[in-house]
């Protein structure tokens, strides 16, 4: 072919010009805002704690000049009203039509398996500020899921081995009717030796616990065991008191059903009352003292579990985009950053499992009041150090 | 032991039904006797109810959150009535169906631009926040105990003035 003649100069320019835009979209990519879709339950019993995740996501953001990993942040928030269906259209109008770089923010572990499959499928990464759900632990493990929280089990567990410690024989035990109830109880139970009194599954999002609370009377448990996050917890932690029962039978939550969300609503009645998280407001280490006292200042309340998985989940995806030095298509490499998890968590030591989800430790907390005279929760010490999930043999992650 | 737990499952039942009771015979005596369907009467609720909780909220007492909002409630649905619902008796029930459905749209909007979509919390006032001992051994929340008192006195104190001046062309008089 003759150089000269008019088709060869097409090519030419053609070639040129995909040259120079690819070159143009490479800058576009790095100077870009990184696009954070941040989809939580903002409407609803269930609303407190998307409200916290979403609070704390932003102040690290805030806190970071309005920038992760070097580049500035834009954050997509919308309410996913704790329904799965919901959450599923609303996931993919952020993946599609917002294009975001990484989705986080589910509250409820039901929203977050109807939402994970497109998700994952899009390959976009999906940093869970909560949600844990055994089956993204186990068989179903993806390389686009990571947990900046726990796994689902694990707070429960760290309540069965304390309330088996304490000697308590017959426990009672109710957890919303979800995945994640079925988790919680599946965790309690791996640790806890004595008998079961009872094991209610109620309603996700029931608020009237009368039924429950007479068949407590009949049973008559040595303590009860609850998993009812949100507003669940708060009016059954009312009734629970309304009728008397606190001064027949012991209560234990994880840290869900007694963090700062449910102490405002319910106040003194909760005295006494130990849970577990992994995380708490008076865990001594820097990152955490700059996190709460943030927090108190910007929102005026403490910050809870949830806000603080949050502003971690946050810090998570900041430390990816800065060590996967902003490239955010090369999937691999942004795989990687977040797998080695280069970030100081407010919870202390932090580090990912092979599935992705946390190695981390578990404090038991107590409702008591502080120096001022507030009601909050006390760490008291360590139940477990280092605990996996137990999920993670049954992981075939895809290299 | 297998007693107790039955009359206190029966009293919950009690309890929630005579509260649904109490919601639906509004709903039924507007239709029954004024002929006219208001879609909007769970509105009426929901303003009543946010009323209570935000002023109980605001002054630190249940007591006065109850009277303040039943009042704001009354005040709101008698506006509601002069403004739209008096236009709408002489209507057939088609337009009073859209009619009032718009208003109970508007008021959901309403709501949620007022006081967010997050969810208020009301304690029960003190003196009924504990349990009452009815008989050996068998406690029941007082709160409880009041909704059921106050359900079942309000529709006999409504009932003798709706009789006496009830005119024999509505059914629910006859």
């Amino acid at each position: 072919m003759n150089p000269s003649t008019p088709r060869y100069t097409f090519l030419r320019t053609l070639v040129a010009t995909a040259a120079a835009a690819a070159a143009l979209s490479a800058v576009a990519q790095t100077s870009e805002p990184v696009k954070i879709g941040l989809l939580s339950t903002l409407s609803g019993p269930g609303a407190g704690l998307g409200v916290d995740i979403r609070d704390g996501f932003q102040l690290a953001v805030k806190l970071g000049g309005g920038k992760l990993g070097g580049r500035a942040a834009e954050v997509v928030i919308a309410d996913d009203q704790a329904s799965p269906d919901v959450g599923r259209q609303t996931a993919d109008r952020l993946i599609k039509r917002d294009k975001v770089d990484f989705l986080t923010g589910i509250v409820f572990s039901n929203v977050m398996l109807a939402v994970g499959a497109p998700t994952f499928q899009s390959k976009t990464f999906y940093v869970s500020a909560n949600a844990g759900p055994s089956q993204y632990a186990g068989d179903q493990c993806n390389p686009y899921f990571f947990s900046a929280s726990w796994q689902n089990d694990n707070l429960h567990e760290a309540v069965g081995k304390t309330v088996s410690d304490k000697g308590f024989k017959n426990v009672a035990l109710i957890a919303p009717n979800y995945p994640a109830g079925k988790d919680a109880l599946t965790g309690f139970k791996r640790y806890y030796k004595g008998a079961i009194a009872s094991e209610s599954y109620t309603q996700l999002n029931q608020l009237d616990y009368g039924a429950e609370i007479s068949q407590l009377r009949a049973t008559k448990p040595d303590a009860v065991y609850i998993f009812l996050p949100g507003g669940m917890g708060i009016n059954f932690i009312k009734q629970f008191v309304g009728a008397g029962l606190s001064k027949d039978m012991t209560l234990f939550g994880p840290g869900f059903s007694a963090d700062e969300d449910v102490i405002k609503a319910v106040g003194e009645p909760m005295l006494g009352m130990f849970n577990t998280a992994q995380w708490a407001h008076d865990l001594d280490n820097a990152a955490n003292k700059t996190f709460v006292a943030a927090f108190e200042k910007e929102y005026g309340r403490m910050p809870s579990l949830y806000a603080a998985q949050g502003y971690d989940a946050a810090r998570l995806i900041d430390a990816a985009v800065r060590d996967s030095k902003g490239k955010l298509d090369d999937k691999a490499a942004v795989r990687k950053a977040l797998e080695a998890a280069k970030f100081d968590s407010v919870r202390g030591a932090f580090k990912f499992n092979t599935n992705h989800f946390p190695i981390q430790d578990y404090y038991l907390r107590v409702v008591t009041k502080n120096a001022q005279g507030k009601v909050t929760n006390r760490t008291l010490g360590t139940v477990f150090k280092n605990q996996p999930d137990a999920y993670v043999g049954s992981c075939k992650m895809p290299s | 032991m297998n007693t107790i737990l039955i009359l206190e499952q029966m009293l919950n039942g009690l309890q929630f039904g005579l509260m649904l009771f109490l919601l639906a015979a509004g709903l039924t005596l507007v239709f029954g006797i004024m002929d006219m369907i208001n879609l909007a009467h769970g509105s009426l609720y929901m303003v009543g109810a946010y009323l209570i909780a935000s002023i109980a909220q605001a002054t630190g007492s249940f007591w006065w959150g109850l009277g303040f909002g039943i009042v704001g409630a009354a005040v709101f649905g008698m506006l509601l009535e002069m403004t739209v619902l008096r236009r709408l008796y002489q209507r057939d029930h088609v337009s009073q169906v859209l009619g009032t459905f718009a208003i109970l749209l508007m008021c959901n909007e309403g709501v949620r631009m007022i006081w967010g979509s997050q969810p208020l919390s009301l304690n029960p006032p003190v003196a009924l926040a504990g349990p009452v001992e009815l008989m050996s051994g068998f406690y029941y929340p007082a709160y409880r105990l009041f909704i059921i008192g106050v359900c079942a006195a309000l529709p006999t104190q409504c009932a003798q003035p709706l009789q006496k001046r009830c005119p024999r062309r509505y059914p629910v008089c006859s």
